[in-house]
């Protein structure tokens, strides 16, 4: 969050007055309250497996197949559809080997990111279920084309996010929850010391890793291609030598990489299981691009880094963290490029 | 750990079949083994301590076989506080840690022995709804920490809030890992708050030091206090990292297994070694010393001891401990 977005916020709760407080007064309050699994819902197992029929019903273009509620809101790349459209048209084949899931029964939700076929052609689907007597109340869906079908990083997931945790390393679902939202504050904040990163911490985002990044050994970071403009190509130019090793997830965010992120709205972190430490939070970036210029520090190489090509654009994006121990370890995103200012598809 | 802990192998050997076989037990009875939940627990507690003062265990439900344990001594009824006890506890100086799942319950508080002030430290162990052990602690404060000891500091009984509050398994791993961080002097082998204070036998050891606490800090029972200097307060990582615990030889026994995840309390026992064969310890990190001298007098010197953690958001915040001094190589009564 940059001085300008303080200002309007500043400006905005000036506005909203009385409004603001009592606001205040319902996250803490849902913060502390513990929530308890729903009576008569679904447990681990069949969350996860409507999941794995929910992908199979695409699949078939049979909505169908699965227990969707009479007034199920399905999202597909921020727009709102009905069952029979989008993805359910046009999924082609069904999950390859890159499969990430995470269930929670106390939230009823379940989700995940895989690749699978759309139109013929494999793609990134990202997905959220959200479950009420045993039927599916909400769907949201984000389609990502790979932009490189041979990329390894998403030939298989990484092994990691489906291995359990054992007991001492699990953290609580209340942890998981607070700490895959940190991610965010930090994100939003250029403070990397916000979120718990583990020194392990490894993110993807649409399958590029994009940390630890740098070092003279690393795939170079591109950023998305803007909504209309033509793809670049070839593979990104290599970095020049620079005293700069890799940056891990907390001194990335520290030295200001990410100034060109105006705000995270929309975050919504909900679905944590504990069993395997993965949570799922869907959110959307802004990015104004009313700035060009960011101050970048501690690196001796380069002071500032220059956008002035980069045209204003939002991302919704989707985060699957893996924690244990109370750290984050692994980061699977993806995202969206879409007009600045898009609505979410829920409104 | 530098000593050689063979010795104390079979000891811990012996334990350690003891609590499986216990187990066992517990799991060939199955669902029909009575258990306790939380508020059970918390009301044996505050039965416990009320049994002290009468000097009646079989207020309490014991196993035909219950054995107990007071400051590393078997004891049976009226023996140690179950005949000295003359009052308590100070209802704003007792902590309660109960485990519904290990069937433990454990706590801390300030009672009278002898018309004296006592801080009693205790953990019961039951199995199929049966008090089947009794570990008491018995340490008598100097009069100069008894404004620590008078009520429990605030944070301690507070709940925590859901997104804050630890798994039962990552509290006990972060409990286990503090003996590990004083074991080793690495001070990051624990995940100590910012904000860590330790108190022992209601001295505050930390914070240390600064300029501030000069001649009133007592960083180490027995030391002399330290004059000015460039450091200012010590937390519990640095404190650690310094090596000013190097006197410690080994922590053996630890057994920590009681973690509330409603409070973030977690409760260990351990018994500290020192053979003392070394005096002098270098110390790192600190302008104005490069090593400190450990004199007790009493040459080497066991310390059974029993850590109370408040545990929150992965991190250690407070910790209460008390211990006495034993002679070294002491048995731990469980054997």
């Amino acid at each position: 969050m940059n001085r300008t977005t303080l200002k309007v916020m500043l400006g905005a709760a000036a506005l909203l007055g009385v409004a603001l407080t009592p606001m205040l007064a319902t996250r803490t309050e849902a913060a502390q309250a513990a929530p308890a699994a729903m009576p008569g819902g679904l447990d681990r197992a069949a969350l996860l497996q409507l999941a794995d029929n929910y992908l199979a019903a695409l699949v078939a273009h049979d909505p169908g197949r699965v227990p969707l509620a009479a007034d199920i809101r399905i999202v597909e790349n921020v727009k709102r559809i009905k069952p029979g459209e989008g993805m359910w048209k046009t999924a082609s084949s069904g999950p390859t080997d890159f499969r990430i899931f995470a269930a929670d029964p106390v939230s009823q939700g379940v989700g995940g990111i895989v690749v699978m076929g759309n139109e013929g052609k494999p793609v990134q689907f990202g997905f959220r279920l959200k479950v009420a007597n045993g039927r599916i109340i909400e769907a949201e869906h984000m389609v990502v084309a790979l932009r490189d079908p041979g990329i390894a990083t998403l030939q298989k997931a990484r092994p990691q996010f489906a291995i359990e945790i054992p007991y001492e390393y699990a953290d609580s679902r209340g942890r998981m929850l607070h700490m895959a939202k940190s991610y965010y504050d930090a994100l939003d904040n250029n403070n990397g010391h916000l979120a718990p990163f583990a020194p392990d911490c490894e993110r993807h985002e649409n399958g590029m890793r994009t940390a630890p990044n740098g070092g003279p050994s690393l795939t170079p970071f591109r950023l998305p291609t803007p909504a209309g403009a033509a793809p670049a190509a070839g593979p990104p130019a290599p970095p020049p030598a620079t005293l700069m090793g890799l940056q891990d997830c907390t001194a990335q965010m520290d030295s200001g990489a990410f100034q060109y992120i105006n705000t995270i709205d929309d975050r919504r972190v909900e679905i944590a299981d504990t069993v395997t430490g993965v949570t799922i939070g869907f959110s959307h970036f802004h990015h104004p691009m009313t700035q060009k210029k960011f101050r970048i520090l501690n690196n001796p190489n380069r002071d500032e880094s220059d956008m002035s090509n980069q045209k204003p654009f939002d991302m919704p994006a989707m985060h699957m963290c893996k924690i244990w121990g109370g750290q984050i370890h692994e980061i699977e995103a993806i995202g969206i490029s879409v007009p600045l200012d898009s609505p979410t598809g829920w409104e | 750990m530098k000593k050689n802990s063979k010795a104390w192998m079979p000891g811990l050997a012996a334990l350690l079949a003891g609590a499986a076989a216990a187990g066992l037990v517990a799991t060939a009875q199955g669902q029909a083994a009575a258990t306790l939940d939380r508020a059970q627990l918390l009301k044996l507690g505050d039965d416990y301590l009320a049994a002290l003062v009468a000097h009646d265990p079989g207020k309490l439900p014991l196993a035909a076989d219950v054995r107990m344990v007071e400051n590393a001594r078997r004891i049976h009824a009226g023996e140690g506080l179950w005949k000295s006890t003359t009052g308590g506890p100070n209802p704003d100086f007792r902590i309660l840690v109960p485990d519904p799942v290990s069937q433990e319950i454990g706590g801390m508080a300030m009672m009278q022995s002898d018309g004296k002030p006592a801080q009693v430290g205790f953990r019961l162990k039951l199995v199929n709804g049966k008090v089947s052990q009794i570990e008491q602690m018995l340490a008598v404060p100097r009069d100069t920490s008894m404004p620590n000891l008078t009520k429990v500091r605030p944070g301690i009984p507070l709940e925590v809030p859901y997104e804050y509050a630890d798994s039962r398994g990552r509290m006990l791993h972060i409990a286990k890992s503090y003996y590990d961080a004083l074991d080793n002097n690495n001070g990051h082998l624990a995940p100590f708050a910012p904000d860590c204070e330790r108190h022992e036998n209601g001295m505050r050891t930390a914070p240390s030091g600064g300029p501030s606490l000069s001649g009133a800090a007592i960083t180490v029972p027995g030391q002399p206090a330290r004059p000015a200097s460039l450091m200012g307060l010590q937390d519990c990582t640095t404190q650690m990292d310094s090596g000013t615990f190097l006197y410690i030889t080994s922590i053996d026994d630890r057994r920590v297994e009681l973690a509330d995840p409603v409070t973030g309390l977690a409760l260990g026992f351990s018994h500290f070694h020192h053979e003392m064969k070394q005096k002098d310890f270098p110390i790192v990190n600190d302008p104005g010393r490069t090593s400190t001298t450990i004199n007790f007098g009493n040459g080497p010197f066991d310390l059974p001891a029993m850590h109370i953690f408040k545990i929150w958001g992965g991190q250690i915040h407070e910790i209460e401990a008390m211990g006495f001094m034993a002679p070294f190589d002491s048995p731990t009564g469980w054997e």
